[in-house]
């Protein structure tokens, strides 16, 4: 049986993840992070978070894979996911959508804007 | 020794033409010869123009092609690159990954028959499809790095290392917005940074960089997020890195050749300033640069 979690950080960068963990966890968040995003689904559906941060733009692998596999397995595809990441393209935008993330954020982000976006997405 | 041949240095559309002369009017493509090897970096329409000068050396032809990423403007020579169509001859072509569809799909689908008389899987010469990510890899015994740059989609920066020195190929780009001094002005802790410092350490003494400078600081105003950078940013990441050779590549098909001129004397002008041992040119068709 495992701690309830509320989010689940994917992102390939360890010091990001050190820092968005500390900082959403500092504001009462329980958090897991994920730095081997090849796993990112099997701990997704093995933790069940109330939300997804994803980053897109990893070496080894493809964040809107990762997307795209969340949304289609029946045991996470009702997690909400925010996208963050540093590209903002519309054609990426209108990707992330279309693979069915929540919200797409743009990094870096003050902590407040972060945690705004969580809550909302938390209360739909 | 290796040579760096320009042989497309347009962005977006070719643009022949009387006014388009002297830099040329085809699309992305650059040749790297080195030890014996071939690698040419994307397949826009200049690549036709490459395939036309091996075929007269009348030798098998082994290469390796790496596109950057896969819209038209790099990738719509291929059916007219002579050599892939001859048996015995052989092509590894490397490219990103893209989430939807395998390289050699995106680069059959612009020669289905809708669109041209002749498919990918007529052309006689040995293809082999290879993706690549970011992250360090030794091909035909050259160390290649890749890195993604800021550009819609997947789209893949080139480092080669020949011989300690550093071939950088950055063909379409767009700063992040720390890197135009927008940083975020806020008392809060900041989560997150968005590639800009990566990408100087990418680029960081570079003997030369070829690197995407599309627009003028005031054509830029009304095209960001379309994935190009402005010269000023160019060379002011050039200076920053201390490359040592610049070349302003990927030209707009607006830019005439006066226009490219003039641009390019504002560019030395502007490196003055921050680094004066840069040199700068603005690529050409038929640009030689060794190392």
């Amino acid at each position: 049986m495992f701690l309830p979690t509320d989010i689940l950080l994917i992102d390939d960068s360890t010091d990001h993840l050190i820092l968005s963990k500390q900082l959403l966890q500092n504001n009462g968040f329980r958090v897991r992070s994920v730095h081997n995003p090849e796993n990112a689904l099997q701990l997704a559906s093995t933790y069940q978070p109330k939300l997804i941060i994803l980053d897109i733009m990893m070496p080894k692998i493809d964040g809107f894979a990762i997307l795209k596999k969340i949304k289609e397995n029946t045991k996470t595809q009702k997690i909400p996911v925010i996208v963050l990441t540093g590209k903002t393209f519309p054609p990426d935008r209108k990707k992330a959508f279309a693979l069915g993330a929540n919200a797409f954020l743009s990094k870096p982000i003050t902590t407040g804007s972060l945690i705004e976006a969580i809550q909302q997405q938390m209360r739909n | 020794m290796a040579l760096v041949k320009f042989w497309g240095v347009r962005g977006s559309i070719s643009t022949p033409g009387p006014s388009t002369v002297r830099y040329g009017g085809n699309t992305s493509c650059v040749s790297i010869e080195v030890q014996n090897n071939l690698f040419i970096l994307d397949a826009g329409t200049g690549i036709r123009l490459l395939g036309n000068e091996l075929m007269r050396k009348k030798q098998p032809v082994n290469a390796n092609i790496f596109i950057s990423h896969m819209h038209w403007d790099h990738i719509q020579g291929i059916p007219f690159f002579k050599p892939a169509f001859v048996k015995g001859n052989s092509f590894n072509i490397y490219g990103p990954k893209d989430t939807e569809k395998g390289l050699s799909k995106i680069l059959a689908d612009q020669m289905n028959p809708t669109y041209f008389p002749v498919e990918l899987s007529d052309m006689g010469s040995k293809l082999t499809f290879k993706t690549l990510v970011e992250g360090q890899y030794t091909i035909a015994g050259i160390s290649l790095e890749c890195l993604y740059v800021n550009h819609p989609g997947n789209a893949l920066g080139y480092k080669f290392i020949i011989d300690g020195k550093a071939i950088v190929y950055i063909s379409d780009n767009e700063p992040f917005p720390s890197a135009l001094n927008h940083p975020i002005s806020s008392s809060e802790a900041v989560i997150g940074e968005d590639g800009s410092e990566k990408l100087v350490d990418f680029i960081e003494n570079a003997d030369i960089l070829i690197h995407d400078a599309q627009y003028t600081w005031k054509e830029y105003q009304n095209k960001v997020t379309w994935g190009h950078s402005p010269i000023d940013y160019t060379v002011d990441i050039g200076a920053r890195a201390d490359v040592h050779r610049l070349v302003l590549f990927h030209h707009d098909p607006m830019h005439d050749d006066s226009t490219i001129d003039k641009l390019l004397s504002y560019a030395r002008e502007k490196s003055m300033e921050l680094n004066p041992s840069m040199k700068i040119y603005a690529a050409s068709e038929g640009l030689e640069l060794y190392i």
